[in-house]
């Protein structure tokens, strides 16, 4: 990059992709940072605005609204920044610095079979939520697409700025349309966390689900999905964690860095210099060798 | 704030290039322009050897040890007709660069390795040692100073796990004094102090990547189920007022 100034385009390029960028939990102190580089303050607000829009729908900011949480998300997306909520029946404006509801106005929801499905199938999931996460958050959405009716749950669990230095979130998003006797349900489920203590790691971690649930009534439904999302959501739990197990014992050792040479004892330095001696000139202070002589002694 | 791993590990101008073709050396800000490459035939200091410079170190062959005493560590792609493994990496990748101080010599070693790609793990090892000589007036002892920067990133893809990815780095320091003599010259006494260095950062990374990952899973959510949460009772009570409220079969579509 030259040392000439970037156009204002530009900056709120740059500004706006490292703001995307920004870990869970970490949003707010990127801001500030680039602000102390930046000092534009409408530039950074307006981009701040742009940005933390993205960052909430991204990693499905959990609020809390007359005592309910709301996870945003693109699904209750609703134009001009602003989301809105079912259970409330508000739509909103988040604004992610101030930690701040701004703009609330109210939001016609219909009130039909699948509004009601999305209540029952909320109270089971609460259920869910409540048995394996410590601090998790859940929200039933509904979405019309081409006269079909989806119902869309999301979970959310984060722990942000710990005593033991790390911001981690744990996402999923299940959704199913509303079928009569057999509907496909897809699941993702989307892990991500930022350890800073004597090491910078990132992790990411994300899977794909796709699974089938038959429809009796709407109890049964609601029940159903919440034992299905119990149990995918353990099974990949389970396997992420054996997986990490394996690698412990496999992945640094074979494929990168062994943690002992081959001949299990540390090198011999003694040996690679008596060697050397044999090739060297010292007087001349330089070394003229060839690649077949080295290629004698390498360990 | 990190970006994602392979772009994370571009803070010099080696880690952004592929992979040198064997017998290249890897360009980076360490290496001044015009300067043959330690890998190929000979080895020179950056100013030619004043048959009158005395010093406890011949430049030319710290320069040459330190970059031989490297290539044993390290089986250099160009080592093709080579059919031993090398110690520590399989078919990694490395560079040398010396240059003199006032009062000693400094230098920075570069090792790249690459995982081969062929399994469903995918990963990168990037290290970088920089090491300071400083020369006591005795010539007996010299005072070494090492900074190494480890930057690995891994990615596997699995079918129960779904896809992870890891990346990050770690920086650590040490300061050591040791003698320097005929039996324990600079290139043996860097070499130790690299590979005891190496071997400390690759167990921590070890442990975080890994232990760590484990634990902040575990700390998001639980396989069993939490028991005694307040919550349950209230929810389960809200579940059944809702369900008793109607009681309507859903129609199927026309």
């Amino acid at each position: 990059m030259s040392r000439s100034t970037l156009s204002r385009k530009e900056k709120e390029k740059v500004i706006r992709r490292l703001l995307i960028q920004a870990p869970p939990g970490e949003f707010v102190n990127a801001f500030d940072d680039l602000c102390l580089l930046i000092r534009d303050e409408k530039l950074m607000h307006h981009q701040g605005e742009c940005a933390g829009h993205q960052h909430c729908q991204k990693y499905s900011v959990p609020l809390s609204i007359d005592g309910n949480a709301v996870l945003l998300s693109h699904h209750n997306v609703v134009g001009d920044y602003r989301f809105f909520d079912y259970q409330s029946k508000l739509s909103f404006k988040f604004d992610l610095l101030q930690n701040q509801l701004k703009d609330i106005q109210s939001h016609g929801i219909i009130r039909n079979e699948t509004e009601y499905l999305r209540t029952v199938v909320l109270c089971a999931l609460k259920l869910y939520v409540n048995d394996h996460y410590p601090k998790g958050n859940c929200n039933v959405l509904r979405k019309t697409v081409k006269s079909k009716e989806f119902l869309i749950a999301c979970i959310e669990d984060h722990s942000y700025e710990t005593a033991d230095y790390w911001n981690g979130l744990w996402k999923s998003k299940w959704i199913f349309q509303v079928n009569p006797f057999l509907t496909q349900v897809t699941g993702r489920i989307f892990v991500q966390a930022h350890y800073f203590r004597c090491v910078n790691l990132h992790v990411e971690i994300s899977k794909d689900l796709k699974e089938s649930l038959e429809v009796v009534n709407q109890a049964q439904l609601a029940l159903s999905f919440a034992r299905l999302v119990e149990e995918q959501e353990n099974k990949f739990q389970t396997s992420l964690l054996e997986e990490l197990q394996e690698l412990s014992n496999e992945a640094l050792r074979r494929i990168l860095r062994r943690d002992l040479p081959v001949t299990r004892t540390h090198i011999d330095w003694q040996r690679i210099l008596s060697d050397l001696n044999l090739v060297m000139y010292p007087k001349l202070g330089y070394v003229i060798y060839s690649r077949s002589v080295l290629c004698n002694w390498i360990i | 704030m990190v970006t994602w791993p392979p772009r994370a590990c571009s803070s010099t101008a080696q880690e952004r290039l592929p992979p040198p073709r064997p017998g290249e050396c890897r360009p980076c800000s360490f290496r001044r322009r015009g300067e043959p490459s330690p890998l190929s035939v000979c080895y020179t200091s950056h100013t030619l050897p004043d048959p009158s410079f005395e010093s406890s170190v011949k430049p030319g062959e710290v320069e040459s040890a330190a970059g031989i005493g490297r290539r044993a560590r390290v089986r250099g792609s160009s080592d093709a007709d080579s059919s031993q493994d090398s110690s520590y990496f399989e078919g990694g990748v490395s560079s040398v660069y010396l240059w003199d101080l006032d009062h000693g010599f400094a230098g920075v070693i570069l090792i790249k390795k690459a995982g081969d790609g062929s399994k469903k793990i995918k990963g990168c090892w990037d290290s970088i040692h920089v090491v300071e000589v400083q020369e006591k007036s005795s010539g007996r002892t010299a005072h070494y100073k090492l900074t190494s920067t480890v930057m690995l990133w891994l990615q596997t893809n699995k079918s129960g796990s779904g896809t992870m990815n890891l990346g990050g780095s770690l920086t650590r320091q040490m300061e050591k004094d040791e003698t320097v003599s005929d039996c324990s010259p600079h290139i043996a006494n860097i070499g130790r102090l690299v590979e005891d260095m190496e071997n400390k950062i690759r167990s921590t990374l070890n442990e975080i990547y890994f232990g760590k990952t484990k634990d902040i899973v575990n700390g998001l959510r639980s396989v069993d189920v939490i028991p005694d949460n307040p919550k349950f009772l209230q929810l389960q009570r809200e579940l059944s007022q809702v369900l008793t409220q109607r009681q309507i079969h859903i129609q199927p579509d026309n």
